[in-house]
């Protein structure tokens, strides 16, 4: 009877035992099945990373005889399953692409303006032109048809530099613009940052991982790697320091720091260069000072030596340097581009224009009495065939010579003011003097002496100097310079493009690799856990008969 | 084991349907246009070379089309030294038949008149223009090259032989033309009218006054106007002997000038064609350069083209193919 009432008790412990470890079992494999519903209902969420849930198994202390079974199963921890190294080599692939790819749709840009196909109007062809049609007029000088085509020819030429030049500066101002726009939205990116700094210090001070905070960090900080290159530290609360490469935090803790755009830094002593139009760069700067006394420090030039979009846009655009007093100084593929186009303007103004007033015959006297003159017998001005949209004084000096282009300090650029000093066919002054005497001037009409000195120009090798772009040559030979510079800066661009956009995919196949949710995978442990929820929920069943099996021999 | 994950295998079609959809534009585009190199970063190391390239053939193009212009001026230049040429021989004909002595003052006389005929029509030809300009005038092309002396010959019998015809002292009469017909080469395309006709009108109008029963004075070798009527029959053998003179001066005219200038016309004729050959060659030569350099091999092109299709086709039904596969249509 005694051993029959041990035994009973016995059956009945286990019987509850089985019940508890069943119970927990079914439990344990609720959560891991939870945890695969939503790997799998985020397998397409941006940012997020898969996760299980960590089984541990239970073992309460309570012993059979001595011997402990073990209690059960409890949910442990949840994996969160992330390699920090692969996350900060894929932030930089980001930021290396998104330079790149900037770059490149940039340069494409810039590149339409310089057409091989010989379909569209370009500055070489319009130069060629140009030179052609003065040797035309050497058939018949005093034809109005042949010296309205030299008159069209130069207007030709003149649009095609304004439009190539235009077309650049235009899309510098835009890129100018767009800086803003990038800044906000890293400012923007930096907030959000702070915020879930201070969000999983929270959550994680009692020990559990925020799981979806760090997601949308990792994803928010892949977004500010598309915008900027930076670098992160972790820290012991678990929140991240952004720092720029210049050492500034941007984002330290919950706090972050905004960047801030302008176009009047305090830094800048003298007046600002100008933009290759009109304006002046902005700066990308930090403020440090308060708001009725802003303090300013340059990042500029830091944001544009690394990667990012950002830097794209400023390697494109141009890095100024305060201390640059022309468009032409900047660093960078537009100004560079645009300084050639302003070389054969300037080549126009100065060179062209003396050639074509002739020699001075008497260089002692005051004023410059040219030995050149039109169908009508007049002699041209300074600027006389090329001339510039200018208010002021143009001829700075007085003497006579189309030499100070490139002295005033109003004019930024040529290029963009260039025109025809006269659109009169009657205007064109090609015949010389014939007449020896200081002073005196006697032209024939059908006179053509003076258009060998001219399109010989086309073939003179002359000194192009223009911001930090110089260079010896024809004037034509400056179009095939700009033509060769945009073309490798272009292949180049597309090139790192290439490459860059390779190593963003192999780093994302890195990541997805350790952190991306893999539905065949969640599929089969799906099943593995649902086997073992229904083995857990036969075993309760089991337990039931068991206890009742013990009820009824009662 | 790796793990490969759908967005790995998403991303990687992705990528592989971009990239083949990217070289069947490329190679369509190729084939299409028969371009290789349309912008500058198409090929950086042959845009600048195809940029010179496309002036190069412009410029010939343009030298070519100037060319043509000198040729015709040029043209109508040696079609006008062929007539001088036939106009002087008449002379010396008329010239020779006045200087036969059994021919009568009056019938010497009458021989004048055609003398000055054939004189106003070297003047005219003199004065030829060529789209309204006087080829002959230099750089005061808007000025006949010949126009009547408003002092005349004095002592004249008739009105023509009292006209004498001087080249223009407009300024820059003489100055030379040169159109570029190549590189570097230009060719004249003017001469002064003096240089041309002076002799040829001197002599034509010694001739005529002789003719007529006048003597000719020169200064310095130029007719100044003057010149006394003779008295006949004491001063026929004057009036011969400047018969004879004027044979030798007509002859000189042609032999010299007329004849040098012909030549020169026609060498300069004779250097365009040779240039217009010689640009001929090189234009087609450029052009072939310039379409090695820039042009696509259409047919590489096209085996592109049709390899790229295939590979895009081979993508996408690869692409379909393991897209559709998953875990759950065997659960």
């Amino acid at each position: 009877m005694e051993i029959f009432a041990a035994t009973k008790r016995v059956m009945a412990n286990f019987g509850a035992k089985i019940l508890n470890t069943a119970v927990s079992s079914v439990n344990a494999q609720q959560a891991v099945l939870a945890g695969i519903a939503n790997n799998i209902a985020n397998a397409n969420t941006p940012g997020y990373t898969r996760r299980s849930v960590l089984l541990q198994n239970e073992n309460t202390g309570s012993s059979a005889g001595g011997i402990n079974i073990g209690s059960g199963v409890k949910v442990a921890d949840l994996v969160r399953y992330v390699d920090e190294f692969t996350n900060k080599s894929l932030r930089e692939s980001v930021s290396d692409k998104n330079a790149a790819t900037t770059k490149d749709e940039m340069l494409a840009r810039v590149e339409s303006v310089f057409d091989l196909t010989g379909e569209r109007s370009t500055i070489g062809g319009a130069l060629t032109d140009f030179f052609s049609s003065l040797n035309d007029l050497a058939v018949n000088p005093s034809s109005i048809e042949l010296r309205a085509n030299v008159v069209q020819r130069g207007e030709d030429l003149v649009s095609a530099i304004q439009t190539s030049y235009q077309a650049i500066s235009d899309l510098q101002q835009e890129i100018d613009d767009r800086l803003t726009v990038e800044v906000d939205a890293i400012n923007n990116l930096t907030a959000q940052i702070a915020n879930l700094n201070q969000s999983i210090a929270q959550v994680e001070n009692g020990n559990t991982i925020a799981a979806d905070e760090r997601d949308r960090r990792d994803f928010l900080l892949e977004e500010l790697a598309k915008k900027v290159s930076f670098s992160t530290l972790e820290l012991s609360d678990g929140s991240v320091n952004v720092t720029l490469a210049s050492g500034l935090d941007i984002v330290f803790g919950s706090n972050s720091r905004e960047l801030a755009v302008t176009k009047s830094p305090t830094f800048l002593t003298g007046s600002s260069p100008a933009l290759l139009n009109t304006g002046v760069p902005s700066y990308i700067v930090f403020d440090y000072g308060t708001d009725s006394t802003p303090a300013h420090v340059d990042l500029t030039a830091d944001i544009s030596a690394g990667s990012g979009t950002l830097a794209g846009l400023l390697q494109s655009r141009g890095v100024y340097s305060p201390s640059d007093t022309s468009p032409f100084q900047a660093q960078g593929v537009l100004p560079e581009t645009a300084a050639r186009i302003e070389a054969i303007a300037r080549f126009l103004l100065t060179d062209f224009n003396q050639a074509y007033a002739g020699v001075d015959e008497d260089p002692g006297s005051a004023g410059h009495q040219a030995s050149t003159g039109d169908l009508d017998g007049n002699t041209p001005a300074v600027y006389g065939f090329f001339d510039f949209e200018f208010s002021g004084a143009k001829d700075l000096d007085g003497d006579g010579l189309a030499n100070d282009v490139g002295s005033h300090a109003n004019i930024t650029n040529y290029a963009s003011i260039l025109k025809l000093t006269s659109e009169d066919p009657r205007d064109v002054a090609i015949s010389q003097d014939q007449n020896a005497a200081a002073g005196a001037t006697s032209f024939a009409a059908g006179d053509a002496s003076n258009l060998s000195t001219l399109t010989a120009l086309a073939e003179t090798q002359s000194s192009f100097s223009v911001g930090s772009y110089s260079f010896t040559g024809t004037v034509s030979q400056v179009y095939t310079d700009a033509v060769s510079y945009i073309g490798n800066a272009k292949s180049r661009a597309a090139v790192d493009r290439t490459v860059s956009e390779s190593n963003y995919r192999l780093a994302a196949d890195r990541r997805d690799d350790i952190s991306a949710v893999s539905i065949d995978e969640e599929f089969s442990d799906l099943i593995r856990y649902q086997k073992a929820y229904e083995a857990s929920a036969r075993l309760i069943r089991m337990a039931d008969e068991l206890l009742e099996q013990i009820i009824n021999t009662l | 084991m790796t793990r490969i994950t759908e967005s790995q295998m998403l991303r990687s079609t992705i990528d592989l349907l971009a990239r083949s959809r990217d070289n069947v534009a490329k190679y369509s585009q190729e084939a299409s246009s028969g371009i290789r190199v349309a912008k500058p970063g198409d090929d950086a190391g042959a845009s600048p070379a195809i940029a010179d390239l496309r002036e190069a053939v412009r410029r010939l193009d343009q030298h070519q089309v100037r060319g043509q212009s000198a040729r015709a001026v040029l043209g109508l230049q040696e079609s006008i030294m062929g007539q001088m040429n036939d106009l002087l021989v008449r002379a010396k004909e008329i010239a020779t038949q006045g200087a036969n002595e059994t021919l009568g003052a009056n019938g010497r006389a009458a021989l004048a008149a055609e003398v000055f005929q054939l004189r106003d029509s070297v003047i005219s030809l003199g004065n030829t223009t060529y789209q309204g300009r006087y080829i002959y005038s230099g750089g005061a092309d808007t000025t006949p090259s010949y126009s009547p002396n408003p002092i005349g010959y004095t002592n004249s019998g008739s009105s023509e032989s009292s006209q004498r015809y001087s080249f223009t002292t407009a300024t820059g009469a003489t100055t030379e033309r040169n159109v570029l017909i190549a590189d570097g080469i230009s060719v004249a395309v003017n001469t002064a009218g003096s240089e041309v006709f002076d002799s040829s009108i001197q002599a034509l109008e010694k001739l005529g006054r002789a003719l007529e029963g006048y003597d000719s004075t020169t200064t310095g070798g130029i007719p100044d106007g003057g010149g006394a009527a003779w008295n006949f029959p004491t001063d026929k053998s004057l009036q011969t002997q400047a018969i004879l003179d004027s044979i030798t001066l007509l002859d000189t005219a042609r032999t010299t000038d007329v004849a040098e200038e012909q030549v020169s016309v026609a060498g300069r004729l004779a250097r365009l064609e040779n240039q217009t050959s010689i640009m001929d060659t090189l234009k087609f030569n450029l052009n072939e350069v310039l379409s090695n350099t820039q042009g696509a091999d259409v047919f590489e092109s096209a085996t592109n083209l049709s390899n790229a299709q295939n590979s895009l086709q081979v993508s996408m039904a690869v692409s379909g193919q393991i897209l559709k596969i998953s875990l759950l249509d065997y659960l």
